[in-house]
């Protein structure tokens, strides 16, 4: 009985095993060609940048003018912290529009005592249909400060009211939490004085988990000592370094980070703006941007600029890490799904011959087949046909390629930016590197298959967040429903 | 056969991986410790070379001994400097700082690197001698590279020349194909001032070169008088954005023939167009022109509505009478835009004006 099952199964496990083989293959060849581009990127990059005088664009009266859109719910503990750091960026022509979605604590309170908020009529042009605006406050104190108090409607609709009431030529969309590099709004704006057609410019989101934090500015990095905080430093490394440069080179980025992104206002309306009903809502923006332009047969970039940082809290839990993950799997279905046209359709260029299918078949679908590789591999083992020396082999090649791009993608952050500078936190790094593969990664999976299974059941949730805050107060138990630090969201070679 | 050629080439790749970690691995360490070493040794470095510097920029002449201290620094750490002191000095100490760097040999050596064939070369010649603000021919070539931004920084170095060739060239590149360029290009006519206003109007007298649009941004930043006569013949270009644009020129530079032509321009059947013609009215406070404005805040376009409240608001007694009455109006628009602008809060409102 048992022969004749597993003489039937030979056949079958045969096949999966050229699939998974040829899967691996492709998957790998596709990472080693953003490796390359990531490289030469960043060569070039550096060349240009080395030597720069950025005074020039901060005392320019040519230099384009910047809204700061940032969407806060439930932060009273932290807004006046962050918006202080908000208004002292090195950028000449700036406003900052603080959008309070509805927060049923003190935010609102505490930014109109800190900043000495009154309340105004402005003139708004309603271009994008937003829940109710219940009121505009100006600072006394600092004249380029709005707050908007809205209705809460999550934080599509927060950015949406904040695009409706912004003046700026461009848009900087970042979570309120977000903490970003003083000079980094002057180099997100580099690729926008550089050619006429970028449409979004993304920046570099590093954890700001363990590093030392003063008055709003990441004084120095320190790798995380928590695992799990320090294993995602690593994956972020790996989707910024390789993920979003190595598209910059092949001209299919298509995801700039809610949490740091910069925006051509005009651009962002024609679209109009972000998408209520995904959890994908920033991924979905660029895809939008993108369909448009090609539709429309315009030339078009959306840039990638790694020396534009911005630092987000990460989750130091499995279970949050875990509904994080679920979130940004769901809001890559969803957005992969609405925009299926594009795939593999040559009237979108490179994103639809490229960069869609990648995200279909390695970002999506990764776990799905790794889920059916482990299924093999039990299957095989219990009916004997299993090669185990083979498995062994095949496995530490896997595991080889990982961790060769990820150490790559360590040396490459020391010869460019070199943001940790102790041999501590790089030897951290490096063992993190190493342990991720046995039972983190497995993990991911299942938290991936996970937010594909509640996808197809229609789950459209946020999740609940649970951050510590900067100010390494214990744990907040709070920032429910909308809104969530972002997001390498791909996070190649992972 | 198959198999074992698989096994084969699983077993290289391995070998090959765990070798290349173990190489990324080595390399990551002397890495880390050469740019230790160097962080170091740059430190003390840029230490004696910042004294230098400050001491010849205090002093009305350079020591021997500075220049030649000077001299003997890495060019890494000479570069990281005069970058450094270029962009926080003017006038004098400037100039003390170039001839520090002429006499110690920067200005030579980056004078050699403008000829090189790569372009991060030409490009890290052309900083320098931007930042020492060097007058030398090696940078005239520069205004034509073929890398833009090479080019881009040649057109920073020429913002400190007062040198028709130069401004010529430079006002040509307002056509620039490249964004970059025609960035610099405004931004250095600008710092230029008054030098640049003939060639700009030589520029301008020509209404079928490309560029028009940047050029009028630089006349509206200049706002001198000798671009009223080209300006006011683009208020007639058949292109919408130029004739925006020339209105906003007219709105810096004013007088009888200005006024006349934007009164004329809030008619035009691009509404940006007479966007900005409302807010040039409002910036020269012509309140003969409130009557026309008053009809625009019934207009289909909100920018023009806006732009026409907040002209007309901006023209005082007049214009603020002229509110006042249309929030009587029987459109409910110009009504609804005229009450929120007459409440608009004073810093407010000098925000939206800017």
């Amino acid at each position: 009985m048992m022969t004749s099952f597993a003489s039937a199964l030979a056949p079958i496990l045969a096949a999966l095993d050229l699939s998974i083989l040829l899967y691996f293959v492709a998957i790998n060849a596709a990472y080693l060609t953003l490796v390359a581009c990531s490289t030469w990127e960043l060569v070039i990059h550096i060349l240009r940048i080395r030597g720069e005088s950025r005074a020039r664009i901060l005392g320019s009266a040519v230099t384009p003018a910047i809204s700061i859109l940032a969407p806060a719910y439930n932060e009273e503990a932290t807004i006046a912290e962050s918006v202080t750091a908000l208004l002292a960026l090195h950028y000449a022509n700036l406003e900052l529009v603080v959008i309070n979605d509805g927060s049923p604590d003190r935010t609102l309170a505490v930014l109109t005592q800190r900043f000495e908020l009154i309340p105004i009529h402005s003139i708004v042009w309603r271009r994008i249909d937003t829940k109710p605006v219940r009121g505009l406050y100006r600072s006394r104190s600092h004249p380029n400060l709005l707050v908007v108090d809205k209705v809460n409607g999550g934080k599509a609709d927060a950015l949406n009211v904040g695009l409706n009431l912004a003046t700026g030529d461009l848009v900087c969309v970042i979570d309120a939490d977000t903490i970003v590099d003083a000079d980094a709004l002057q180099r997100l704006a580099r690729p926008f004085l550089s050619h006429h057609d970028v449409l979004a410019a993304g920046g570099t989101i590093r954890i700001a988990n363990g590093s030392n934090i003063s008055a709003g500015r990441v004084t120095a990095a320190r790798a995380p000592r928590n695992f799990v905080a320090g294993v995602q430093v690593v994956e972020y490394f790996r989707a910024f370094i390789f993920g979003r440069l190595g598209w910059n080179r092949l001209g299919g980025n298509l995801i700039i980070s809610g949490a740091f992104g910069l925006f051509r206002r005009d651009a962002m309306l024609a679209a109009g703006g972000y998408t209520h009903d995904t959890v994908g809502e920033d991924m979905e923006l660029v895809l939008k941007l993108r369909r448009q332009a090609y539709e429309a047969g315009r030339k078009h970039r959306i840039m990638f600029v790694p020396d534009a940082v911005a630092w987000t809290e990460c989750p130091e839990s499995l279970r949050v890490l875990g509904r994080q993950r679920d979130r940004w799997h769901r809001g890559l279905s969803d957005v992969l799904w609405r925009h299926r046209k594009m795939f593999l359709n040559p009237r979108y260029g490179v994103v639809g011959l490229w960069c869609y299918p990648y995200f279909v078949f390695v970002e999506l679908l990764a776990p799905v087949i790794e889920l059916v590789g482990w299924l093999g591999l039990v299957l095989g083992t219990a009916v004997g046909l299993l090669n185990v020396s083979f498995a062994a082999l095949f496995f530490l090649l896997a595991y080889g390629i990982g961790a060769v791009l990820s150490t790559y993608s360590l040396l490459l952050e020391e010869w460019s930016f070199n943001r940790y500078t102790h041999v501590s936190d790089r030897l951290r790094l490096l063992l993190y590197l190493f342990l991720e593969s046995f039972g983190y990664r497995q993990l991911t999976v299942v938290w991936r298959l996970r937010g594909i299974w509640k996808y197809l059941r229609g789950r459209t949730d946020w999740g609940r967040m649970e951050r510590r805050g900067f100010a390494a107060s214990p744990a907040v138990p709070s920032t429910v429903a909308a809104h969530a630090p972002e997001s390498p969201r791909s996070t190649a070679a992972a | 056969m198959k198999e074992s050629l698989l096994y084969l080439v699983s077993y290289y790749l391995v070998y090959l991986e765990f070798t290349l970690i173990l190489v990324l691995m080595l390399a990551l360490a002397l890495s880390a410790s050469l740019a230790r070493w160097r962080r170091e040794r740059h430190e003390a470095q840029s230490a004696v070379g910042r004294e230098v510097l400050a001491r010849a920029i205090a002093r009305s002449s350079d020591s021997p001994q500075d220049v030649a201290t000077f001299a003997r620094l890495p060019w890494t750490v000479q570069q990281e400097l005069i970058h450094e002191f270029g962009a926080s000095l003017t006038g004098s100490g400037r100039e003390r700082l170039t001839s520090l760097g002429v006499r110690a040999g920067v200005a030579r050596r980056a004078e050699a690197l403008c000829a090189s064939p790569w372009w991060w070369s030409r490009l890290a010649g052309a900083r320098v001698l931007t930042a020492l603000d060097h007058d030398c021919a090696a940078m005239r070539p520069l205004l034509r590279d073929r890398s833009a931004v090479v080019r881009a920084q040649a057109f920073v170095w020429a913002a400190g020349r007062v040198d028709e060739a130069v401004i010529d060239e430079l006002v040509s590149r307002l056509a620039d194909p490249e964004r970059l360029c025609r960035f610099t290009v405004q931004d250095s006519l600008l710092r230029l001032g008054r030098p640049a206003a003939r060639a700009l109007q030589r520029f301008l007298s020509d209404p079928d070169r490309p560029g028009l649009p940047d050029a009028l941004a630089v006349a509206r930043g200049l706002a001198l008088p000798e671009l009223l006569d080209p300006a006011l013949d683009l208020a007639r270009h058949p292109s919408d954005e130029v004739r925006a644009r020339a209105a906003a020129v007219l709105g810096m530079l004013g007088g009888d023939r200005a006024v006349e032509t934007l009164v004329t321009q809030l008619d035009d059947h691009a509404y940006p167009v007479r966007a900005a013609a409302a807010r040039a009215l409002g910036d020269l406070g012509a309140w003969m022109a409130s009557s026309a404005l008053l009809r625009l805040l019934g207009d289909t376009s909100w920018p023009v509505r806006r732009e026409s409240a907040l002209a007309l608001r901006r023209m005082g007694g007049v214009g603020l009478l002229t509110l006042r009455r249309a929030l009587q109006a029987e459109n409910p628009f110009a009504a609804d835009m005229a009450r929120q602008v007459l409440d608009l809060p004073e810093a407010v409102y000098q925000r939206a004006t800017a």
